[in-house]
């Protein structure tokens, strides 16, 4: 006897669930997923019954990266999309922990669109910065000798005579 | 680094299915990044603990992943990458190298950065280099460098020799896209009718040597003296009244034409001119038109059988001298003389881009 599939069981067996890294769990479509190559890739080989533990990826940042993968597997217009993506990045921006972790996850899921969009914020937030101010706002130290420090700012001004 | 954790992908598929995977998934096995994302909440549950409620502190940029961080400076402007490179030693190492400035000098100077100007480029380095042998003749490294290349040396002492205050000079990409940029470094270019357009030079492009001006987006020109005619300096040169030397033939050298046998009336050629033979040549935009007695019907033509082609400067008036001239088909080199001036090498234009260039220039009017 054949066995019936009834459209809700269809539907299931389209919903995986995620499990983040402290244990918070999120249940969304296959095409959601889909949208990380990493998970599209474990969903392939190991099937989507049992739970994929995203063990290295806390809740928050999952659940964002979520949210993004579900809007963008709607296919909807260009213009919506970038409108969309500006504002996720605005919201995302105003936390640089959460913005630092969000750029890791994109990269370790491999969304390679997110992994792009983060970039391109990112160095928005770099752009017609003084080095001084770089390093305060990203937390880094000037380990430049005071030498190597003069030599930077001679280096490309040295003339080339004319011949 | 993610290429590498993509590559060892099919491994750990092998793995999975050996392994019982709920209780290792194989998501944990990927080493790469992990190591970062264990930092980064390290971090945050620092930032959290000394500072409750303070959250704009960006985990170190130096913590992340290489990929990542070059994700990031691929997607500055030249300018983001100098300010970078100030910033510290570990940005000033990566914002410095090559593969960051590739793509940033291809887009702005691929066009115009031909071999001549490469050739330049090293000529200048090695100035530079035998200058800096001499000022600094005692150093070791300083007496090797005149003898073995510059990149070299500069692979096995770089960080040491910078320390002791020897610097070498800058043989990176960057480096020369700042000289160009700040307009210190003049190159060979050829410039379409030059000194404004003057009526002398119109439809025709000479050899120059070019520098940059950011401030006003244009160029200086500098061409070679014309016999006593001194040097001319043209400023305000826009960008697409230039173009590097399409063939490796000098001002001063005659072309040795390959397509004299090919070709046809109607085909857009260039030909290089000179009024005297002291004078450089410039490359002088024509067609090929129909000899005299031929009378240009596609079926009677025969001008292609013909010894002579007959080059047509259409930009004249009918009747100037400098409407037409013939050349020898099987064994022309330079014809002329010293009042019609010396027809030299042909170059037949293949590409629609270089036509559509020459036709962009065409003048208003006739031309006596």
């Amino acid at each position: 006897m054949a066995t019936i599939i009834t459209k809700e069981q269809q539907e299931k067996e389209k919903m995986v669930t995620l499990v983040s890294s402290d244990s918070e769990k999120f249940v969304v479509e296959q095409k959601v997923a889909e949208k990380s190559h990493v998970i599209k890739m474990v969903m392939n080989c190991c099937g989507i019954e049992s739970p994929i533990p995203v063990r290295r990826v806390k809740g928050d940042i999952l659940k964002s990266i979520l949210e993004y993968c579900e809007k963008h597997s709607k296919g909807e217009a260009q213009e919506v999309m970038e409108k969309w993506d500006k504002e996720y990045m605005d919201k995302a921006e105003k936390d640089l922990v959460f913005f630092h972790d969000l750029m890791l996850a994109s990269h370790f899921l491999h969304i390679q669109e997110l992994v792009d969009l983060i970039a391109v914020t990112f160095a928005g937030m770099l752009k017609m910065k003084s080095p001084e101010e770089i390093r305060q706002k990203f937390n880094i130290n000037n380990d430049l000798t005071k030498e190597q420090e003069e030599h930077i700012m001679t280096t490309f001004g040295w003339a080339f005579q004319p011949i | 680094m993610f290429f590498l954790l993509l590559s060892s992908l099919p491994f750990i598929f092998l793995l999975s299915k050996s392994l019982p995977l709920k209780q290792t998934h194989w998501l944990d096995l990927v080493p790469s990044l992990n190591l970062s994302i264990k930092m980064s909440s390290k971090r945050r549950s620092q930032s959290e603990g000394e500072n409750e409620g303070e959250n704009d502190m960006f985990p170190s940029v130096l913590d992340l992943p290489e990929l990542a961080l070059d994700m990031v400076l691929g997607k500055l402007s030249p300018a983001g990458l100098s300010s970078m490179s100030c910033v510290c030693k570990s940005l000033r190492e990566t914002c410095r190298s090559d593969h960051m400035w590739e793509k940033h000098m291809k887009a702005k100077w691929g066009r115009l950065i031909g071999k001549a100007a490469q050739r330049q480029w090293d000529l200048c380095m090695a100035l530079r280099n035998q200058s800096l042998c001499k000022a600094k003749g005692k150093g070791f490294f300083a007496r090797l460098s005149c003898v073995l290349p510059l990149h070299w040396i500069k692979s096995r002492i770089d960080g040491g020799a910078k320390s002791k205050g020897v610097f070498f000079p800058d043989v990176s990409i960057m480096s020369w896209y700042l000289s160009l940029e700040n307009g210190k470094f003049w190159f060979p270019a050829q410039v379409y009718n030059r000194e404004h357009g003057h009526v002398g030079f119109m439809l025709s492009c000479y050899d120059a040597e070019v520098s940059y001006d950011c401030h006003t987006d244009t160029f200086r020109a500098r061409y070679p003296p014309h016999g006593r005619r001194t040097v001319v300096i043209e400023e305000g040169v826009q960008w697409e009244r230039l173009r590097a030397s399409p063939v490796e033939t000098s001002a001063h050298e005659l072309h040795i034409s390959d397509c004299l046998h090919e070709l046809l009336p109607g085909d857009h050629i260039e030909i290089q001119w000179r009024r005297n033979k002291e004078f450089p040549y410039g490359w002088w935009y024509g067609v090929v038109g129909h000899l005299e007695s031929c009378d240009g019907s596609e079926y009677h033509c025969r001008c292609h059988n013909s010894d002579t082609i007959m080059l047509e400067f259409n930009q004249y008036t009918p009747g100037s001298r400098w409407r037409r001239a013939a050349v020898n088909r099987k064994n022309h080199r330079e014809e002329g003389n010293e009042t019609d001036g010396f027809y030299g090498g042909i170059r037949k234009l293949k590409s629609k881009d270089e036509i559509n260039m020459w036709k962009q220039l065409w003048p208003t009017d006739n031309l006596e």
